[in-house]
């Protein structure tokens, strides 16, 4: 008999013994009830960058990292919702936000129809029996002096359980988690368990004021391939059995597609596509969700192929591309997508990896400094290095017969020779908005549907 | 101690007599069935038979890996896998002499016809780099931030060779835009540069000095799903640009299936199962790779499955069949004796007695009689 099912009326028993007001109740999709049990409106976490001392004395502003930005999420009571991306995508933060772990900037959360951001640590501390985390860092969300039993116990403490009751419960956490007999775990040190033990005990820690939020951020990635499957059942009867609501924040589709009710793909610090995680798998609509799911590994050898991967890398919040923010790696962009002259460097870059030494020798010196051309309303000058304005524009001319397939050159209107460089200017764009697609319950932030 | 080893062609099917295997009932070695003469393919670069590394515990010696053999052919990259702490790391470092001091190391390790474990190993050192690779796991933390990427690669290249400055930097930018990176960024600094660039910088930095053998230790772990498809790409382009054979350490089966011509799987210090991958993956000889399969959550799994318990204490590892006590399969006879090496005729081997069956007593195949694992057991 496996342990994890073992006692399914335990999590309620000791909500009980806790007194608090709501117990969970029995969770699920059907019957969706009118009030979401946390709703986020258009959310944001900015974190302003430190410039310069003398700029901040000149009063410049150095910017922001837009970590999260204009999110909207609903979560009905014992739904579980998966945030997946790339790190960099804001998914933790916008995890860790929800708790009050991250500065809100814009925006608000709302637990039950009552705003819980802005609040102060002791008006949002009763709450916080409510609303848990578990981390990914098993081996560093311990104490490393404190034996399991304590770690439980004082969580229990701060929210007011008396020294009598703590042990009974302390012992129905554990057990509840698989760490059975109680006996043996609660007296060990964090050192003396496994990975996928000590996850089981931050979970107890998490469950055991009887919370009906849990944020998950990663819960299994740090953890041996042959403990995930066990750690995420846990979570799976957990959900089950205690009626929990999840926010599940994690990199990998696979546990995704298994865990979730809906799912929300994140890239810089938005949401691209969200919708039931069934049709979101089935029928991808970002052209990022369906690299991600392309990306996947396939653990069956027949399936070998070649596959269309993204080039590039998640680009650095603070400075994101124009228009949609996935467009310099996207295979299926066009010209409204956001094209700018940072986007040359790439092709360029990409390029000098497969010409041979003399062609990028004889090339890149055509070009001064590719690092500072910024693009300013829709048109932006690419200043020569050695050799004239002609002679660059010939360079650029060789390049795009080289590949005319490109997809950069969509979104190039018009290439022309100014006296101090070359001046490109794009087609105009805008970000795109989060829009339903019509029967599916899917929304999408992609111009190709919109 | 050494044990005889046949170190002829196609050695990594050698049949070798087990000591604890002793004790079975006289014939049942003998009765493991001969290998199938292996298809004719070139030299291996590496041939390692009977390697056993120890560390020292606390407790007596524990035994890290206990009697790997397997061989590579040029341009073959072979996949190992298997659960944390069952020796994948310290026999992929071991190959490099990368262990610490407190570890000993026996066996033979035969590269370009020398063995490098006999004598005083003074050779193996000077193998290290232009011969032996390393591609390490964390790329964030194994470039000096404070040199330039074309430093590293002199630095390497230079250490090695007794070529200009010129010439090793002209070999850098060859390896380095055969992995995607731009001449143009040459002289930068690490940081400037993004975590899947940089694990294309040390892919380049093991690959400068054409090493004839790599060990890459999880090459993708520290990096996102995009960035992880991209350079599995690079591994198994590899192969064709570079050729060098290849030890993959991994617990991801689908880089696996997409980067590997063969697989190994490890548990408690063996290789359990060895074989093309497709043969591995799709007719799984031994129990331990069927579950380990069977537990990989992918995006096909519609029911969770898991290992019970944990992999033994090395220091103490349990009779017979080291898998035994976590093996759904497990006979009387698994929990007595360890199990022959059985190759089949399509080039896998497996360490199992459901391999060998014709020679277990009736009451050897009897269910094992043994106690419930709890979850609290496992790693």
């Amino acid at each position: 008999m496996k342990p994890d099912v073992m006692n399914p009326d335990l999590a309620t028993s000791q909500a009980g013994g806790l007194k608090t007001q709501t117990s969970p109740s029995g969770g699920g999709k059907s019957g969706k009830p009118t009030e979401p049990l946390i709703s986020i409106k258009d959310l944001s976490v900015h974190f302003s960058m430190q410039g310069s001392s003398i700029g901040r004395l000149l009063g410049k502003t150095s910017g922001a990292v837009k970590a999260v930005d204009g999110i909207n999420l609903d979560l009905a009571p014992g739904e579980v919702v998966g945030l997946v991306g790339e790190s960099g995508s804001g998914k933790s933060t916008l995890g860790r936000a929800v708790l009050g772990l991250a500065p809100v900037t814009g925006g608000s959360i709302s637990y039950r129809g009552e705003q819980i951001n802005g609040l102060s640590e002791k008006d949002m501390r009763p709450l916080r029996r409510k609303l848990q985390m578990v981390f990914q860092d098993p081996h560093a969300s311990l104490n490393p002096s404190m034996t399991v039993g304590d770690a439980i116990g004082d969580a229990l403490r701060i929210h007011g359980m008396s020294a009598e009751e703590r042990p009974a419960a302390i012992n129905a956490a554990l057990e509840r988690v698989g760490l059975a007999p109680a006996s043996r775990f609660a007296p060990k040190y964090p050192s003396e368990l496994s990975g996928g033990q000590k996850q089981r005990a931050v979970i107890a820690r998490a469950i055991c004021l009887g919370p009906e939020l849990l944020v998950a951020d990663e819960p299994i990635s740090m953890l041996d391939m042959s403990v995930r499957a066990k750690i995420l059942g846990l979570m799976d009867d957990l959900r089950r059995d205690m009626g929990l609501t999840f926010i599940y924040i994690t990199h990998d589709l696979a546990s995704a597609r298994f865990f979730c009710d809906r799912v929300a793909i994140m890239y810089l610090g938005r949401i691209v596509e969200i919708g039931p995680t069934e049709e979101v798998f089935a029928n991808p609509k970002h052209p990022y969700t369906q690299a991600l799911l392309a990306a996947i590994p396939d653990p069956d050898p027949s399936q070998k192929g070649q596959r269309n991967l993204p080039r590039g890398e998640i680009p650095d919040a603070a400075k994101p591309p124009a228009g949609c923010a996935f467009h310099p790696r996207c295979p299926m962009a066009f010209d409204r997508c956001g094209w700018e002259a940072r986007d040359l460097r790439v092709i360029l870059e990409q390029r000098w990896t497969k010409v041979d030494t003399e062609t990028y020798l004889s090339e890149s010196k055509r070009f001064g400094s590719l690092g500072s051309t910024v693009t300013t309303d829709s048109k932006a000058l690419v200043k020569p290095g050695h050799g004239s304005v002609d002679d660059l524009v010939n360079t650029l001319a060789e390049i795009r017969e080289d590949d005319p397939e490109e997809i950069f050159w969509r979104g190039v209107r018009s290439v022309e020779p100014k006296p101090n460089g070359v001046e490109f200017s794009f087609t105009e764009s805008s970000k795109p908005k989060l829009l339903p697609i019509v029967d599916t319950g899917v929304q999408v932030a992609c111009h190709l549907y919109h | 101690m050494k044990h005889a080893v046949d170190n002829g062609a196609g050695n990594r099917n050698a049949s070798r007599s087990n000591p604890t295997a002793r004790n079975v009932p006289a014939g049942d070695v003998l009765t493991t069935k001969l290998m199938e003469p292996a298809p004719p393919k070139a030299d291996p670069v590496i041939e390692i038979s009977d390697l056993r590394v120890w560390y020292a515990g606390a407790n007596g010696p524990i035994q890290a890996v206990n009697g790997v053999s397997f061989s590579l052919a040029p341009g073959e990259v072979l996949g190992l896998v298997g659960e944390s702490g069952c020796g994948k790391s310290t026999l992929g470092r071991g190959l490099l002499n990368l262990l610490p001091p407190s570890a000993a190391v026996d066996g033979v390790f035969n590269f370009d016809g020398t063995d490098l474990l006999a004598g005083n190993r003074t050779e193996w050192n000077k193998k290290r780099g232009a011969g032996l690779g390393m591609i390490f796991q964390e790329p964030m933390t194994r470039l000096d931030p404070l040199m330039r990427i074309s430093d590293h690669f002199r630095e390497a290249i230079r250490t090695h060779e007794k070529i200009s400055k010129k010439d090793a930097d002209l070999r850098a930018l060859e390896t380095l835009r055969a992995l995607g990176i731009p001449p143009s960024r040459y002289k930068n600094y690490p940081h400037e540069f993004s975590g899947g660039m940089r694990q294309r910088i040390m892919i380049a930095l093991a690959l400068a000095l054409r090493p004839k053998f790599v060990v890459a230790d999880e090459p993708t772990t520290a990096l996102d799903v995009l960035v992880e498809a991209q350079i599995v790409r690079i591994l198994a382009e590899m192969k064709v640009s570079f050729a060098p054979a290849m030890l993959l350490i991994t617990h991801n089966l689908g880089i696996v299936a997409e980067a590997c011509d063969r697989v190994a799987v490890m548990y408690a210090g063996q290789i359990v199962e060895e074989g093309p991958v497709e043969q591995v993956f799709a007719r799984p000889q031994h129990p331990y790779t069927r579950e380990l399969l069977k537990s990989t959550i992918s995006l096909t799994t519609t029911e969770l499955n898991s290992i019970p318990g944990a992999p033994p204490d090395l220091g103490d590892p349990p009779k017979g069949c080291y898998f035994h006590p976590r093996c759904p399969d497990a006979m009387a006879i698994c929990g007595e004796s360890s199990p022959p090496e059985v190759t089949s005729p399509n080039g896998s081997r497996a360490k199992c007695w459901l391999g060998s069956l014709e020679s277990v007593s009736a009451a050897g195949r009897a269910p094992l009689q043994r106690q419930e694992l709890s979850a609290a057991d496992e790693a």
